[in-house]
């Protein structure tokens, strides 16, 4: 019968199987020992003596004698004992005799409580009446106290547990809303009212018969629950485990697939709800009677003022964090509000969203279910369950807690903080941005649902786009951070072009850092926060270096979108989106592309600038090209006005120099086939051009300008490159003997952009080493002294 | 039996993990780790103010397969890995003495 009681049956059959399983062993003993009848008793005391057991929890005991002797204990002792320890069970026992009890129950708060709910199982009822009349006596002039102490075990408890109702691994027993909580309940009506069962608190009015219901109902399920699971662990285990909630889901009669699951959570949350409400219903019900002066909480009263009523109620709350009393609760629960009512606290809502105690605000918002009328969005979210990894919470107390985790980071990232022009946008688009969660692209569609609310709220057209942009790019960051190549200035190029500004990165920062935290502590360690501070860092120095600017290229590039592909308007670097109006890009990616489709070893197209003759180059990208074709212009006899030199993200070189003939002799289809001889190794350059110089010489200036050169390393200015910048006389064959010299000390020059500026040549190299670094500071240095040479060289 | 222990760069880490399913790996551990090498840490200079980092997020990959697997392993890893740039990152490979499935008590290749 005892395999029956482990494994079958509800946690109330298996308590009266056990009863007569206990009996049983017991009553040959009474026969045997006649005249002992009167002096022994048993207890059940806890779960057990509430009438529940459930599978594998303990079974506590307590052996009530009036001062038998040691051997007649042991042997009805050992009777009852040692076969439930034979079948496995946990059982706690207690050997007192009434007084015994009584006293220990004034020193062990637990105890204390354990024999709140005692109950005979079998044995002297004179006996056990006495310990249950002692105890009445023990508790009455005490209740205060008692009450006191079965408060701070629940803190403590909740504290120890430390979760919310809407945590994704709840604990069945000792968290908010668990069973322990009714059992407070009913121990806190019994101590205080002398109440018995819960049907009494309909009885003396504190619940109504609907109330009482729901609660019955929400503390069978949990039972249920907890027995399920118990079963399925085949231990006692009361912490519901994501991996343990597929299968218990499907034991209870949800659906096996996922959305069965969902359901089953989102069902144990309302549960736990219910039961914490009416746990905190009680609590203000009994301190009102025992300290009327004791919490500052919202009254009632203000509820019959005016449309503002509702505004008023969380606008305290919001700032300074008090609860509402539990008549406001119950009224705010039931009523139905008018629209001008909702209006009032809609349109201060945002702001409310940054006062310190919006958490406290919001959750009150949703356990009065104001919260669906303000935003009925909330309610397809409310508990929703996100089986991942990473997140700890159901959705809508995730959206809290990213609220919440501004607050912290306001305070930790004041330098972050600082862009922020409108808090009340940040905090909104915190509240709103996983709104879409389980649709496909949800950001993206969380965007589109945003645009359709801001407007109850009192944003601005301006301000709804700034909320519909942080909702839109909330995974941004962290997606590119962990999945792109931060060492690419591509990658913080296309990141600054989708921010705009350093205030919306600041902004969005915030947002992606305040999402991770609310997620749950995976979801931001050391690491992928480090990854993520330098794609800030990195963005922001691309922003920051074209204020105002990258908005307007980003829609430029959208311009450019209608007339080329895609993929070759995304290789654009930005400088070069920066530098060319749309007809002239339209042709580089014409250009390159071709180059793509045709493979040869190079294009060449010139285009007319106000300035002069462009002649546009693409190449497939190698050390020392730059070299190769200053050289080749140099010995074809041109001149060198400007150079925008860039690197496609291909690995093409697409260049622009604006040249102008030394010579009568020079034409760019001579220098055309000397580039391709140069590109394909049958012509020495250098030799070529040495033998040149004579001649190339005497076209320089005649009037030597006192030589005034200036070399200079900015390491600071580029996140990827090292920058040279040489200011020095103009001379045609200076360029080429430069671009020779960094591509003989082993460098990359990833962009290159020479202009004049009255006489001076401003030469600006952005360098790498082979491997894509910047360049260590001594080899800087180093290089920094051999152009400096060279220049002596040529001025000499 | 080897263990190839791969240190990759961290946006690699989906490309790394397709290559491997692909040459038919089933199963492999995945670690957040910091460490340098060559790439000695890079400095950066945020708004003038100069800090040192020594040590740079890498993804550490632990991969147990039959002797016979390695290259192909090694090889998949290599190519899908590779930008070519400092910081690309290591293979190491250790010989392994005994695995054993805990669940069905297994050993050997049976268990991997």
């Amino acid at each position: 019968m005892l395999a029956g009681i482990e494994t079958e049956g509800t946690p109330r059959e298996r308590c009266i199987y056990f009863d007569k399983f206990v009996k049983d062993l017991w009553d040959p003993l009474f026969r045997e020992r006649a005249g002992l009848e009167g002096s022994l008793a048993l207890v059940a005391l806890g779960g057990y003596g509430e009438g529940y057991l459930c599978a594998g929890s303990d079974v506590d005991l307590l052996f009530l004698h009036a001062g038998l002797a040691e051997k007649d204990l042991a042997l009805f002792l050992q009777r009852l004992i040692y076969p439930l320890w034979d079948y496995g069970f946990e059982v706690t026992y207690r050997i007192f005799t009434p007084k015994e009890a009584l006293d220990f129950a004034l020193q062990d708060p637990t105890f204390l409580t354990a024999l709140l709910s005692a109950r005979l199982i079998y044995g002297s009822r004179d006996l056990f009446e006495e310990l249950t009349r002692g105890f009445q006596r023990l508790i009455s002039g005490r209740t205060k106290e008692i009450y006191l102490r079965l408060k701070n075990m629940r803190e403590q408890r909740l504290a120890r547990v430390g979760e919310e109702i809407y945590f994704l691994e709840p604990h069945l027993k000792d968290g908010p809303g668990g069973l322990r909580d009714y059992q407070f309940l009913l121990w806190a009506g019994r101590i205080v009212f002398g109440l018995e069962s819960p049907e009494d608190l309909v009885r003396v009015g504190f619940l109504t018969p609907e109330e009482a219901a729901r609660l019955r109902e929400a503390v069978n399920f949990l039972h249920q629950v907890r027995d399920t699971l118990h079963h399925f662990c085949q231990r006692k285990v009361d912490r519901l485990y994501m991996e343990y909630q597929p299968e218990i889901a499907r034991r209870l009669g949800y659906g096996a697939d996922r959305s069965g699951t969902e359901n089953f959570i989102s069902d144990l949350f309302r549960t736990f709800a219910v039961i914490r409400e009416t746990v905190e219903d009680l609590m203000d019900f009994i301190e009102d009677l025992y300290f009327p002066q004791g919490v500052h909480r919202i009254p009632f009263k203000l509820a019959v003022s005016g449309p503002a009523f509702l505004r008023e109620i969380f606008q305290i709350q919001a700032r300074e964090g008090r609860p509402l009393s539990r008549d406001l609760r119950k009224y705010l629960r039931g009523r139905v509000f008018r629209e001008e009512e909702l209006q009032e606290l809609s349109r201060i809502f945002p702001h409310l969203l940054t006062e310190r105690h919006s958490l406290t605000m919001l959750r009150t918002l949703r356990t009065t279910g104001v919260l669906f009328h303000l935003l009925p969005e909330f309610r397809k979210i409310q508990g929703k369950v996100q089986y991942d990894l990473y997140h700890l919470y159901a959705l809508d107390e995730h959206l809290f807690l990213t609220v919440e985790a501004l607050h912290r980071l306001r305070e930790e990232r004041p330098e972050l903080w600082r862009e922020v022009r409108d808090p009340r946008v940040l905090y909104f688009a915190a509240l709103v941005h996983d709104i879409a969660k389980g649709e496909p692209q949800h950001a993206r569609a969380g965007a589109e649902k945003v645009k359709t609310l801001t407007g109850r709220f009192g944003f601005s057209p301006e301000e709804t786009e700034e909320i519909v942009f942080l909702v839109r790019e909330h995974l941004l960051l962290f997606d590119t951070a962990l999945r792109r190549d931060l060492a690419e200035e591509k990658v913080a190029e296309e990141v600054a072009l989708r921010v705009g500004t350093v205030r919306r990165l600041a902004a969005l920062y915030l947002l992606t850092l305040a999402d991770a935290r609310a997620t749950g502590p995976r979801a931001l360690t050391s690491w992928k926060a480090e990854l993520l501070e330098e794609l800030y860092h990195k963005v922001r120095k691309v922003l920051e270096a074209r204020p105002g600017a990258a908005v307007d290229l980003a829609a430029k590039r959208e311009r450019l979108l209608a007339e080329v592909s895609r993929k070759l308007a995304e290789s654009i670097p930005l400088p070069q989106l920066e530098i060319y109006d749309l007809p002239v890009l339209k042709r580089i990616c014409a250009l390159v592309q071709t180059f793509q489709e045709e493979t040869p070893d190079f294009l060449v197209e010139e285009i007319p600038f106000r300035e002069g003759r462009a002649v546009f180059v693409v190449s497939g990208d190698r050390p020392g090209l730059l070299a190769d074709l200053c050289g080749s212009f140099l010995a074809a006899g041109f001149r060198i006005r400007r150079v925008r030199a860039f690197t496609w993200p291909q690995g093409l070189a697409v260049d622009e120099f604006l040249v102008e003939p030394l010579s009568p002799e020079a034409e760019l289809r001579k220098w055309s086939s000397l580039f391709r001889k140069v590109l394909r190794g049958e012509e020495d350059l250098e030799g070529l051009i040495s033998r040149r110089t004579g001649a190339l010489l005497s076209l320089e200036p005649r009037i030597q300008r006192e030589p005034h050169s200036e070399v200079r390393v900015d390491q600071e200015s580029s996140d990827f490159y090292t920058l040279l910048e040489i200011y020095t006389p103009e001379k045609p064959s200076l360029l080429y003997r430069i671009a020779n010299v960094i591509t003989k000390s082993g460098f990359m020059i990833g962009k290159a952009l020479v202009s004049e500026k009255e006489d001076l040549a401003v030469q600006i190299f952005y360098l790498q080493t082979r491997e894509g670094e910047k360049l260590p500071a001594e080899e800087a240095e180093r290089l920094q002294q051999k152009i400096q040479n060279q220049l002596k060289e040529v001025a000499s | 039996m080897k263990k190839i222990e791969a240190i990759i760069k961290p946006f690699k880490l989906e490309e790394v993990k397709e290559a491997l399913a692909e040459v038919g790996v089933q199963g492999m551990t995945v670690t957040e780790v910091k460490g340098f090498g060559r790439q000695k840490g890079h400095q950066e200079i945020y708004r003038g103010a100069e800090y040192v980092v020594d040590f740079l997020p890498k993804i550490k990959m632990e991969i147990v397969v039959p002797d016979e697997m390695v290259e192909r392993v090694v090889e998949a890893i290599i190519k899908s890995a590779r930008t070519g740039k400092i910081g690309d990152g290591k293979i190491f490979i250790y010989p392994i003495e005994e695995a054993i499935r805990i669940r069905t008590g297994e050993k050997g290749e049976e268990a991997l």
